[in-house]
């Protein structure tokens, strides 16, 4: 049997913790590429899944294109688990964890080591996971495996390194305060996740930053970062054999513990529509739309790929017909589709002049909540000479799943992420096979999702605008 | 796609067995293969099973190199042109084989970039060849475009590396017409008539001046003769009725120091270096300085970041061209700490220039370099624009293979000899975006 894992990606577009690329050309159609479904084909003897004594969930993933190893391991803490005073606990952990150091080594040790090896070594904290990934020469696989497990199991917090790397932190918030988009995007999770855990800002808040104490992050430390609420994936080039060996040898030691994850409510429906509008330093202006989606285990996720396909991506996403060709209200247009285990939300981008904002907000809820749930995604829902004219949206957005999930199947580390992310997320009894559920998805299931979670429910918008000149 | 996923999978195995040829290229199973089509077109293919893609990248020599003086973002705006979907009939096409294409501009050409699923490349490559060999230069679709170009020039000024980029550019390569935004500028865009955009298609969109990659999981030979059936219709010269575009003279910034005001929390603090000319030796020895001077832990400038607590991003970027290059580091740091950015960011490249590094350092470099170009290049779309990138810079494909050697060739001695030549502080630029130091 294939089995093809849906499994989101979802940190935003600047996920690089070292480097802010300089690649933000100016494509022809502004996309945003955030695959939410990657795949992985079974196939006997280069895959396996198997569960440590400790509890540690583990897949391992032969694939022989490169002589790289790509290891992340993802821990079931994210800002859901924090409070409102620890806000930003978990992120902060995370900076403290990569680059601080451990009782056997120090943070400078760590990186000279990772550069010996040849590492690319990263992290990333969402509202429900936090994950660290390193991808290296396969040669060095046993120092990956074993600098992951010391990182992550063997953490003494120092009082005097906390506070220099707080200040780390704080410039990351003010980095994110300036970019429109990513700090449109966390004000809209904030707002749209209001009242759940999830409503917590990923990365904190200033204050909160600066109050967390060693004692405080030890503390939960303790209790989370335990190989029962663990997972690892291992995608690269070595033998599934071996590499079960390597595994069970460095993190099949660690201690078993009486861990029982919390469980959380869904996240409500949001009782009001929200506008927000913020001013920065910014020539364009830079609105985002939000609504509350499937989650990550919802059988309407593929429906949810499928609407995201047609609206905000390709040649010809339909958020252009009413924006665009109509009235020529905004200059790019894309949209994401995140699911988490409690709850999802779909995001539209537009940039647009900023005098054209007011009509644009209109106009896209208007059509979202309205327009969509009666249109002709496919060919076969109207007759006569029209088919000649119509495009085939639903054909054309599972062609395009299929590259995505194929395109997927080339970067090693990609898959490491999402199969150790899918180990934490995915429940028993959801469906595996992700593209032959696409397939399934009819336009009448498109209608019925577009109603369910574009009609019915309310709005979040938030929009960056030039700040009015003195 | 059940039998094709699995075919990609099962793949996998007899690859261990090859026995592979020295190099880098023993990395991946295919080596590229290089032919001159009849009309004098280069094309570059590989074999990659590893997904049932396709990625055609076309690069047309030219770019923004070749546009006169006041007439910037000339090759955008006909290459953007030249894509134009005509009518609706080719738009359904595209659509719903769900194939992508995008465009840039860069220094020395410009470059289509195309990806699909491999099933549907040859029907994809059927529409998009009629559009490109005979675009329509319309009013309408050129005051469209040059909307767009303006729009996108303000998303790039919103962003302060960005900001900052262009201004070292502009000081350093400014003169060889490397200088300011691929999208040009509003005055720029306003002068540019129906004319200007024929006479530049007619001058670089010839077969002899364009490259072509595709990188794909069909047969070599299937996909060398789709490539060429489709593209032996394009004109092996220059039409003769194509008039000269006027020499470029081009001033450059002679700032050494720019600050741009900007309302910011944070400001970029940049320092950047002219670059010697390309080669394969200073192709190599620019990138193992740019990684052991900022890519990642353990960089000089990591220290930055967590001794120094400046900034959470630091880093520093090679640009390179055919007639120039720059080096740039750089940081971002709150507002108020921005003179103590430019001093520390001094003094790391001063201690760089004054002491070099040890033999060690540069050990780690190489290893990290070379592991970086590994995964750099692991999807088949970023190395089909590394392999359109060596050749049109002049170092050819196979410099790909090769990279490796040359990597592993230099010496300590070079090394730092090459940063007491690129990290002269008399020789540098700093360039700062952000709010007015408090």
């Amino acid at each position: 049997m294939d089995r093809l894992i849906p499994v989101p990606i979802q940190k935003n577009r600047r996920s690089s913790r070292f480097s802010h690329a300089l690649e933000n050309l100016p494509y022809l159609i502004f996309s945003v590429f955030l695959l939410n479904g990657a795949a992985l084909a079974e196939e006997k003897g280069i895959e396996k899944q198997f569960t440590l004594d400790n509890g540690m969930k583990v897949f391992l993933y032969e694939r022989h294109n490169l002589p790289l190893v790509n290891i992340v391991a993802a821990i079931n803490a994210g800002s859901k688990d924090e409070t409102a005073e620890t806000n930003g606990l978990v992120h902060m952990l995370e900076h403290y964890i990569l680059f601080r150091g451990t009782e056997v080594r120090s943070g400078s040790e760590v990186a000279r080591d990772i550069r010996r090896h040849g590492a690319y070594f990263n992290a990333h904290t969402g509202q429900d996971l936090a994950i660290f990934e390193i991808s290296l020469p396969a040669e060095y696989a046993d120092f990956g495996l074993n600098n992951q497990k010391e990182l992550l199991f063997n953490l003494k917090i120092d009082p005097k390194e906390l506070e220099a790397e707080k200040e780390v932190v704080l410039e990351e918030l003010s980095q994110i305060q300036d970019d429109p988009f990513r700090y449109a995007s966390a004000l809209l999770y904030q707002n749209l996740f209001s009242g759940h855990p999830y409503g917590k800002p990923v990365f904190g808040k200033a204050e909160n930053i600066r109050s967390l104490t060693a004692e405080q992050m030890e503390q939960f430390y303790k209790i989370h970062f335990v190989p029962v609420n663990s997972a690892l994936a291992v995608v690269g080039d070595f033998a599934v054999k071996e590499m079960e060996d390597k595994v069970r040898a460095c993190f099949g030691t660690l201690k078993k513990t009486d861990y029982m994850p919390a469980k959380f409510a869904r996240v409500p429906p949001l009782p009001k529509s929200i506008d927000i509008e913020e001013a920065l330093d910014v020539q364009e202006a830079y609105l985002v739309i939000g609504t509350a989606a499937p989650d990550y285990n919802s059988p309407d996720q593929y429906a949810a790929d499928i609407l995201t396909e047609v609206l905000g991506r390709g040649i010809n996403p339909l958020l252009y017909r009413p924006l665009k060709a109509n009235r020529d209200l905004i200059n790019t247009a894309g949209m994401g589709f995140f699911s988490f285990k409690y709850g999802g939300a779909f995001e539209v981008y537009l940039t647009l002049e900023p005098r054209r904002l007011a009509a644009a907000k209109n106009q896209a809820v208007q059509f979202l909540r309205q327009a969509l749930r009666s249109e002709n995604f496919s060919r076969d829902d109207v007759i006569g000479d029209e088919k000649m004219y119509t495009y085939d949206f639903l054909e054309s957005a599972k062609n395009q799943i299929s590259f995505n999930v194929q395109q997927a199947q080339e970067n090693g580390l990609a898959l490491a992420r999402s199969l150790a992310m899918y180990l934490l997320l995915h429940e028993n009894g959801a469906s595996l096979n992700y593209l032959e559920n696409i397939k399934k998805v009819s336009s009448s299931d498109l209608r019925k999702a577009a109603a369910k979670y574009f009609s019915r429910n309310e709005y979040v918008l938030v929009a960056i605008v030039p700040k009015k000149k003195k | 796609m059940k039998n094709r996923a699995r075919t990609a999978l099962a793949f996998l195995a007899p690859v261990l067995l090859m026995i592979f040829p020295q190099g880098l290229l023993s990395q991946w199973k295919n080596a590229p293969q290089k032919k001159i089509l009849e009309n004098g077109l280069t094309v570059i293919t590989q074999k990659d099973e590893a997904s049932s893609v396709t990625v055609l990248e076309i690069l047309i020599k030219g770019g923004k190199k070749a546009e006169p003086a006041g007439k910037e973002g000339l090759s955008y705006l006909t290459t953007r042109l030249a894509l134009e979907i005509p009518d609706q009939s080719n738009a359904i096409e595209f659509m719903e084989k769900s194939s992508r294409y995008m465009m840039t501009t860069k220094g020395d050409y410009s470059v289509i970039h195309i990806e699909c699923l491999s099933e549907f490349f040859e029907n994809t490559l059927g529409v998009f060849i009629q559009i490109l060999e005979d675009p329509l230069f319309t009013g309408i679709r050129i005051d469209r475009i040059k909307d767009y170009m303006n729009n996108q020039r303000k998303i790039e000024g919103d962003d302060n590396i960005n900001v900052g980029h262009l201004a070292q550019l502009r000081t350093f390569l400014g003169n060889l017409g490397y200088g300011g935004s691929i999208t040009g500028e509003e005055e720029s865009l306003k002068k540019l008539k129906a004319r200007d955009i024929e006479a530049f298609y007619k001058n670089y969109f010839w077969a002899g001046n364009m490259i072509l990659v595709a990188v794909s999981d069909l047969d070599g030979e299937e996909l060398f003769g789709i490539l060429e059936k489709h593209f032996d219709s394009f004109p092996s010269k220059k039409p003769a009725e194509s008039s000269p575009l006027l020499s470029s003279e081009k001033s450059p910034s002679d700032e050494k120091e720019t600050v741009i005001e900007k309302d910011t929390k944070q400001a970029l603090v940049s320092i950047a270096f002219a670059l010697p000319k390309i080669s394969p030796k200073n192709q190599a020895l620019a990138v193992l300085l740019e990684n052991l001077l900022g890519k990642g832990p353990g960089s000089r400038l990591w220290t930055l970041r967590t001794e120094e607590k400046l900034a959470y991003n630091v880093n520093a970027q090679t640009t390179i061209m055919k007639e120039g290059g720059i080096l740039e580091a750089y940081l971002e740091s709150d507002g108020t700490k921005c003179d103590a950015a430019k001093e520390a960011l001094k003094n790391i490249i001063q201690e760089l220039y004054e002491k070099g590094i040890s033999s060690a350092e540069l050990q780690e470099a190489k290893t990290l370099v070379k592991s970086n170009f590994l995964r750099a290049n692991e999807t088949k779309d970023k190395r089909t624009g590394t392999f359109g990138q060596f050749e049109a810079l002049g170092l050819g494909f196979d410099y790909f293979a090769k990279f490796f050697g040359e990597v592993d060739a230099v010496t300590l001695d070079e090394i730092n000899g090459y940063m007491k030549e690129v990290l002269n502080p008399e020789k540098s630029a700093l360039v700062i975006v952000g709010p007015k130091n408090k």
